[in-house]
């Protein structure tokens, strides 16, 4: 137990380790791009809600929401690195909008897909379940008429062998 | 013999094709004492006169010495012409043997018929120069007749001048015998444990048959044979036979020797020959046993010759245990007898023989295996000679007392006990241990194919299968066995399997060889299809050894019982198709042929296969089916689960394109 709680924390920390390297990776990367960013993180709020809401692991709704969100997202980017990369630009942009519908309303989308999914999914399956059984039971059967009531008996401890 | 060519001709019964017996023409002159006479016809030489006699079925006729008896021509001698089993009209199939009719009345009516006692010369003339020739011939071949007496001897015309030996086929040895035709330890034996016997019994017997006609009758006549045979053991032979009767020097000399009670010492026919030829012998003197100094008393009589008294205890062997155990028949052994090396051999029975509650038999007949040790074996109340036993054994098969003494004593291994005396030869003991070994082997597995139904046909090699479901039917070889359930089949007697225990063990004493796999089915008796397999096999096996002939009745017999093994198929298309088959082979009475097709190890195996496949894939679908009524696909974790997967990759795709949408939009 003791072992496995040390291997957990040295797991911990190398993670812990990891994020923070990231970070400070990302520092110079968000200082040189900072307006691609400010626009990005305006656009991307719905994906940030997401992963707050999605406590599950993995956090498929985060990830759902997140792909489209960002590729929504793409052409307010476009717009802003066309026009030079400029805060005044990153502010129009920021502020349009068409580009929050865009990005907002494929998030929505996800979000939507995400959310109706099981429904579909529900039907769908309890009406392949039907199906499935129904073939399953002819099946059943048939083996019965081919090989009498015996084939149902369990393998082991059952044999006919005359030999 | 013609044991294969049989048939009914209108009332005639035929055998071999040519001898018709009439079975509505009986002889009772002629019948023999477990025999019955019937007039017969030679169809290819009308004017033979022939007769046969009809064998009882629950005895075997002398089969291995008919053929050599066959052989002997011009003899004073009643000789089989042919022999063989054929269906009897009177039901079943009966073991017949076809004689020349070439004689005239008998000697003596019976055994205790009275008729004018022939006078020294007469006797000379008509019986011993006529009859030497016959005993020579039998004794040359080594054939003991063991059915010589006076009521088996025929006057050879109607001048009534000189005589023919009677037949001797028709029954085990000397099973007509009366006792006093018996030289002493046969006579003591029970009629079953009398044996094969040997040339020197013959020899015994004549000497016994001159007695009778001398005397008109039984000299002992009034006496029981207990009496006689202890006064033969206390006098001598001569002596008790001859009584106050008297014979001249001249014939006093072959009497003597004819009728010396020990084997080696008595005349042979060699001897007997010289003498009719006119060439004197020393007379035998009588070999009486020792006298004791005084008398012993059992059983309310008192003894002097341990002879005698073994013989008492033997008769009386309830009382013999307290004369063994109590001390007073060693004493006087060692003091009256002054044989101490019997005394110490008593003694050391005594202490061997476990102190069972049954064990009074046993102890009596250990000890008289010491005291006597040339007496036959004595069990209770059964006494046969060592080497009679196993044809004892079938004789009284059906006989509820003797048989079990006769289990008793087998199973204590008192046969091999006395096979270790001294007397017995060195050439008799290894191959009768073997067989007695063999006895208890058998009794021990009592299984079908087992038990001692097989012990009676190991023993006994040509002995008839004694099954009930033959109904007394004549059947001594596998073959006739067969002919024997076509019969059965054919008459619709079809209620059972044509297999019991008789059977099962007649054949695998007939058939050498026979795969386990039969007896492991035959012995499956929950299992009726693996029984009736086994019983199908069986009979299969005995056609194989003649495939060439064919048994419809029975192959539809058997193919009724079959239909527990179609069902032990577990393919139905197969069964289908198997028992169709079925129908259309038992036609053709090919027993093999039905074997192979209801046990084919192909098919076995494919179905085996097959159904294990079946049942695998039946519990696949069980569980998948469980798996779906638990709601495997519907409930709410695992629609969650695809559904969250769906809609990441459904939003992997509607971004894939719109990023490729857009990237063709800009490159424009």
């Amino acid at each position: 137990m003791a072992q496995k709680a040390a291997k957990a924390k040295t797991r911990g920390q190398g993670g812990s380790g990891r994020t923070f390297l990231t970070v400070v990776l990302m520092i110079p990367v968000v200082a040189v791009l900072l307006p691609t960013c400010v626009v990005l993180l305006i656009n991307m709020a719905p994906t940030a809600v997401a992963w707050m809401v999605d406590r599950a692991r993995p956090r498929y709704l985060a990830i759902t929401v997140g792909m489209l969100n960002f590729c929504a997202s793409l052409p307010a980017e476009s717009d802003l690195w066309r026009h030079g990369q400029s805060y005044d630009v990153a502010f129009d942009i920021a502020t349009n909008p068409n580009y929050w519908l865009i990005a907002y309303g494929a998030a929505a989308v996800a979000w939507m897909v995400y959310l109706g999914l099981p429904t579909v999914l529900r039907g769908y399956y309890f009406m392949t379940t039907a199906s499935r059984l129904q073939s399953l039971g002819r099946r059943q059967k048939q083996l019965v008429e081919a090989w009498g009531e015996d084939v149902a008996a369990p393998a082991e401890g059952e044999s006919k062998a005359r030999r | 013999m013609g044991q294969d060519a049989y048939s009914d001709n209108g009332g005639q019964t035929l055998l071999a094709g040519r001898y018709q017996i009439l079975h509505g023409k009986p002889l009772p002159e002629l019948d023999s004492p477990h025999a019955q006479a019937f007039e017969a016809r030679d169809q290819r030489a009308s004017t033979r006169s022939l007769f046969a006699l009809l064998c009882q079925t629950n005895l075997l006729p002398r089969l291995e010495i008919i053929p050599p008896l066959s052989r002997i021509l011009r003899q004073p001698l009643v000789v089989p012409v042919e022999a063989g089993p054929l269906a009897w009209p009177q039901g079943g199939r009966r073991f017949v043997i076809v004689f020349e009719y070439d004689i005239a009345g008998r000697v003596m009516a019976g055994e205790d018929a009275q008729i004018v006692p022939m006078r020294e010369d007469e006797v000379v003339r008509k019986v011993v120069k006529p009859l030497i020739p016959a005993l020579k011939t039998l004794a040359g071949r080594h054939i003991p007749h063991r059915a010589i007496r006076a009521d088996n001897i025929f006057y050879k015309d109607s001048s009534k001048e000189s005589v023919v030996l009677g037949e001797c086929v028709s029954a085990p040895p000397a099973l007509g015998q009366p006792s006093i035709y018996e030289p002493i330890e046969s006579a003591m034996c029970s009629v079953s444990g009398r044996g094969q016997g040997h040339v020197a019994d013959d020899m015994y017997a004549f000497g016994v048959l001159l007695m009778v006609l001398l005397n008109g009758g039984n000299p002992c006549a009034g006496r029981s044979d207990e009496q006689v045979i202890r006064s033969k053991i206390g006098r001598g032979s001569y002596a008790t036979l001859i009584g106050e009767a008297r014979v001249t020097i001249s014939l006093m000399e072959p009497l003597r020797g004819l009728l010396c009670d020990d084997p080696k010492e008595r005349w042979t026919v060699a001897d007997l020959e010289q003498w009719a030829a006119g060439r004197q012998l020393s007379p035998k003197q009588p070999m009486l046993p020792t006298r004791a100094a005084r008398n012993i008393a059992f059983a309310g009589k008192d003894f002097i010759n341990l002879p005698s008294l073994a013989h008492a205890m033997g008769v009386h062997w309830r009382d013999a245990p307290a004369l063994i155990t109590g001390g007073e028949l060693e004493s006087w052994i060692r003091r009256s007898l002054s044989q101490d090396d019997l005394a110490d051999g008593l003694q050391q029975v005594m202490s061997n023989t476990p102190n069972r509650a049954d064990g009074e038999a046993h102890l009596v007949c250990r000890a008289l295996m010491v005291l006597a040790p040339r007496f036959p074996l004595q069990f209770k109340e059964f006494v046969a000679r060592i080497d009679a036993l196993p044809q004892a054994f079938a004789i009284e098969f059906h006989n509820q007392p003797k048989m079990q003494a006769l289990l008793e004593l087998i199973g204590a291994k008192l046969p091999q006990t006395y096979l270790q005396l001294p007397h017995v030869p060195r050439s008799e003991q290894a191959t009768l241990m073997k067989i007695f070994d063999m006895f208890n082997f058998f009794l021990e597995n009592n299984q079908l194919g087992g038990g001692i139904e097989r012990a009676l046909y190991e023993s006994n090699k040509a002995w008839p299968c004694q099954s009930p479901l033959l109904r007394g039917d004549f059947v001594s070889t596998p073959t006739d066995l067969l002919d024997a359930l076509e019969a059965l089949a054919r008459e619709g007697r079809t209620d059972r399997e044509p297999v019991d225990r008789h059977i099962a063990a007649f054949c695998c004493a007939r058939i050498k060889g026979l795969p386990d796999r039969i007896m492991k089915n035959l012995n499956a008796r929950d299992d009726v299809a693996s029984f009736r397999l086994g019983v199908l096999h069986l009979v299969a096996e005995v056609q194989r050894g003649d495939s060439s002939r064919r048994y419809p009745a029975l192959s539809r017999w058997l193919a009724q019982l079959l239909q527990p093994v179609v069902q032990s198929y577990h393919n139905r298309q197969y069964r289908e198709r198997l028992a169709q088959e079925l129908e259309g082979i038992g036609d053709k009475g090919d027993l093999l042929e039905l074997l192979f097709l209801v046990d084919s190890m192909e098919a076995r195996s494919q179905d085996n296969e097959g159904f294990a496949q079946a049942q695998k894939e039946y519990a696949g679908l069980a569980r998948a089916t469980t798996w779906l009524k638990n709601g495997g696909l519907t409930s709410e974790a695992h629609v969650r689960a695809i559904a969250q997967q769906g809609a990441t990759v459904i939003s992997a795709v509607l971004s894939g394109a719109a990023v490729v949408f857009m990237t063709v939009l800009y490159a424009l």
